[in-house]
């Protein structure tokens, strides 16, 4: 069927980017047009150039912040998309281990702030029970201040993170494997391969798809990373776990700069958009047969 | 997350010249820091007694963490939709920057014409006025650091209340000798220990130097305020303080001293409520910060501001909202508060049966000691914020007092 006139189509996608424009294009173009103001959220805002994307250059807290973002995006591609692999690679060679599938699965349902809240208990250095399990075992001068040491309060974050998260990555690793053609795993298997070999040259090359796509969900959500920095450490101490996104919600909410705030959300956007371009360029120039 | 980052920004840019509390329905919207569970009772008990004189009224409150409140709940609130009618502020700066945004009604006639003119001493309006506006309807006067202490620790080793810095560190030896901490700090936010080293600050620099380095009128990084931080860093060499005070809250603080992890606490008055609830058997008293020997300041100063409830200017519901506060701010709710361990400035809670240790901090506010502004609430944040990280910093031992205070100052003149 034709429709009447050349315009019908686009009336139906007017009620889409009606919201579209509502929810995304117009505050996006707000926040592009205010990172280029001095404004406190109030009154007039004053435009003043590139200066805020300048100071940003500048910033020493926004600079470090990312290198501490990317070091977090290393760690969790290690632990959530590695140790999920793995997880899966086990859970589908052996029988009767479903339960540990759903086990594995279930931090994934927690609200991220009730896991920061938890793990914050876990990690108190007075009386969390880490330091007390610590203590118990017999190993107190190993006993540390987890969330209150620049030494180890990143990392702290990466294991809550790769908790969480690994059993995410479980489940589509799973599904994946799950898929493979038996008779593949099979052949090898007769030729002489043992089950890890299996693993690491035939099946993981065959979801190359799956951790490919993994790995850039991991990247960018990672550097997109907020809840679990807010809760658990707020960028402390003294900012050595400051990321992009505590730093701009400092900016903006706290110190009520809404025109640098901007200038750092945009940034950030390009930073991921740019990872995100980069990503899918190298992947398509490598492309393999899925399965 | 970026994308959304830059929407909510967006959203907030856009919603920024809105925050009009002009919604048609009748409900008063309060918004406040938590008031803890025995607050929240007399918090419900004048909601009801309004709402029996005014049947067709609600009141809903908009209740958040303390310091997400302070920081960006409250900015939030207001700048958002159905904005509150009233809400929850600290005299000083913060009140009359409200005032300057157009979100802080000029109370002077409208405490004239109701009955909250008798239910007050006409001094306690005073603080929270602003170029002779009236913003501000007290509910308290909180002292926002003195030293609690473990009465039986300090019996158990022999240490008497110090008065001053001296004594006190001595004390500390005795307690650090018999393996305990002497402070317990709850830093993650800053605040703590900014208010009980901000105090000390004052008392070092004297109160005008302070005024100044907090206003920018001098630079954080002068050498009086230099030599001030290394009595900190002094309490981070011989392990005065916890050693976690940077990466727990000011509540885990308060549960390491209710749980004897600290013979010390310094925090404000508020923690009487809250020992009320949390540790009603610990043997608690206080004092306030004692005399720094060669200090340029006064030594009976007093870190205090004044609390209370603003009135949105752009409310469209201001006579109803004086109306709850009547109900509010009355005789039988006060007695309420009193009970609760609070010490409102009504005429009524002055001649109550208030809490001792309450009593106490109240004559310690009316002592005639210099009052104090503290760091977070008496100034601008972002100054606030650069000296409280400083502290932080050297309190933890991550920097020198020089290099904290050079990075303070260059993150203020860089903002």
């Amino acid at each position: 069927m034709r429709p009447n006139t050349r315009w019908t189509p686009f009336f139906f996608i007017l009620p889409a980017l009606f919201i579209y424009s509502f929810t995304v294009l117009i505050p996006l173009i707000g926040t592009i047009g205010s990172s280029f103001t001095k404004w406190n959220g109030y009154g007039s805002p004053e435009l003043v150039g590139f200066k805020n994307y300048i100071r940003a250059l500048q910033d020493s807290i926004f600079l470090n912040s990312f290198k501490h973002v990317f070091i977090y995006v290393l760690a969790t591609i290690l632990l959530e998309v590695v140790i999920g692999l793995v997880l899966a690679g086990i859970l589908t060679s052996r029988k009767g281990i479903e339960a540990y599938r759903i086990a594995l699965f279930v931090p994934v349902l927690l609200p991220m702030v009730i896991v920061a809240v938890l793990w914050r208990f876990i990690f108190n250095a007075d009386f969390g029970l880490l330091n007390g399990a610590l203590e118990q075992i017999g190993f107190p001068q190993f006993q540390q201040i987890w969330l209150g040491d620049s030494r180890f309060a990143l990392a702290a974050i990466c294991i809550v993170s790769g908790w969480v998260y690994a059993g995410f990555y479980l489940a589509i690793f799973y599904a994946g494997l799950q898929r493979l053609p038996r008779e593949v795993i099979e052949s090898a298997a007769l030729d002489g391969a043992k089950q890890n070999t299996i693993f690491w040259k035939i099946k993981v090359p065959m979801i190359r798809r799956l951790w490919e796509v993994a790995v850039l969900i991991c990247t960018t959500g990672g550097i997109q990373g907020f809840d679990l920095f807010y809760v658990m450490t707020n960028g402390g101490p003294y900012y050595a776990t400051e990321v992009p996104t505590t730093h701009m919600v400092r900016m903006v909410f706290r110190d009520q700069e809404i025109g640098y705030g901007s200038a750092l959300a945009v940034l950030l956007t390009l930073t991921v958009l740019t990872i995100g371009l980069i990503y899918s360029k190298v992947r398509k120039k490598s492309e393999q047969v899925e399965y | 997350m970026a994308i959304l980052a830059a929407t909510l920004l967006g959203v907030t840019a856009l919603s920024g010249c809105g925050g009009d509390s002009g919604a048609s329905d009748k409900i008063i919207r309060i918004g406040m820091a938590t008031p803890g569970e025995a607050g929240q009772k007399v918090w419900d008990a004048a909601i009801a007694k309004f709402k029996a004189a005014n049947p067709d009224w609600d009141v809903e409150l908009f209740i958040q963490d303390d310091d997400i409140y302070q920081t960006v709940g409250l900015q939030n609130l207001l700048t958002g939709g159905n904005p509150p009618d009233a809400y929850f502020e600290w005299a000083g700066a913060r009140t009359a920057q409200r005032e300057k945004d157009g979100y802080a009604a000029d109370l002077n006639d409208l405490i004239a014409n109701s009955t909250l003119k008798d239910l007050f001493p006409e001094s306690a309006f005073n603080s929270g006025r602003s170029n002779g506006k009236a913003l501000l309807l007290p509910t308290g006067s909180d002292v926002t650091n003195v030293m609690w202490y473990d009465k039986d620790i300090f019996g158990k080793l022999g240490i008497n209340v110090p008065t001053t810095w001296d004594e006190l560190m001595a004390a500390c030896a005795k307690i650090k000798a018999a393996k305990q901490n002497c402070f317990s700090i709850g830093n993650k936010d800053f605040w703590v220990a900014g208010n009980f080293f901000g105090h000390l600050y004052s008392r070092i620099v004297g109160e005008e130097s302070y005024h100044k380095i907090m206003t920018k009128e001098m630079p954080m990084n002068s050498p009086e305020l230099v030599k001030a931080y290394g009595v900190v860093a002094d309490l981070h060499k011989n392990g005065y303080i916890n050693a976690s005070a940077n990466s727990i809250a000011d509540n885990e603080g308060y549960t390491l001293f209710f749980k004897n992890g600290a013979a010390m606490l310094p925090i404000g008055s508020w923690l009487v409520s809250i020992a009320k609830e949390e540790a009603p058997t610990k043997n608690i008293d206080w004092f306030n910060l004692p005399a720094f020997a060669g200090g340029a300041g006064d030594q009976n100063s007093v870190l205090g501001v004044t609390t209370g409830y603003v009135i949105n200017a752009k409310s469209k519901k201001i006579n109803q909202v004086i109306k709850f506060f009547e109900a509010f701010f009355s005789e039988e709710i006060t007695a309420a508060w009193v009970k609760e361990g609070s010490a409102p400035l009504t005429k009524a809670a002055a001649s109550g049966d208030l809490n001792p240790l309450q009593k106490k901090l109240v004559d310690l506010m009316t002592s005639g000691g210099t009052i104090v502004a503290p760091p977070d609430t008496g100034y601008d944040l972002k100054v606030a914020d650069a000296l409280n990280v400083a502290t932080a910093e050297v309190m933890g031992g991550a920097k020198t007092p020089q290099q904290a205070l050079d990075d303070a100052q260059a993150k203020i003149a860089n903002s």
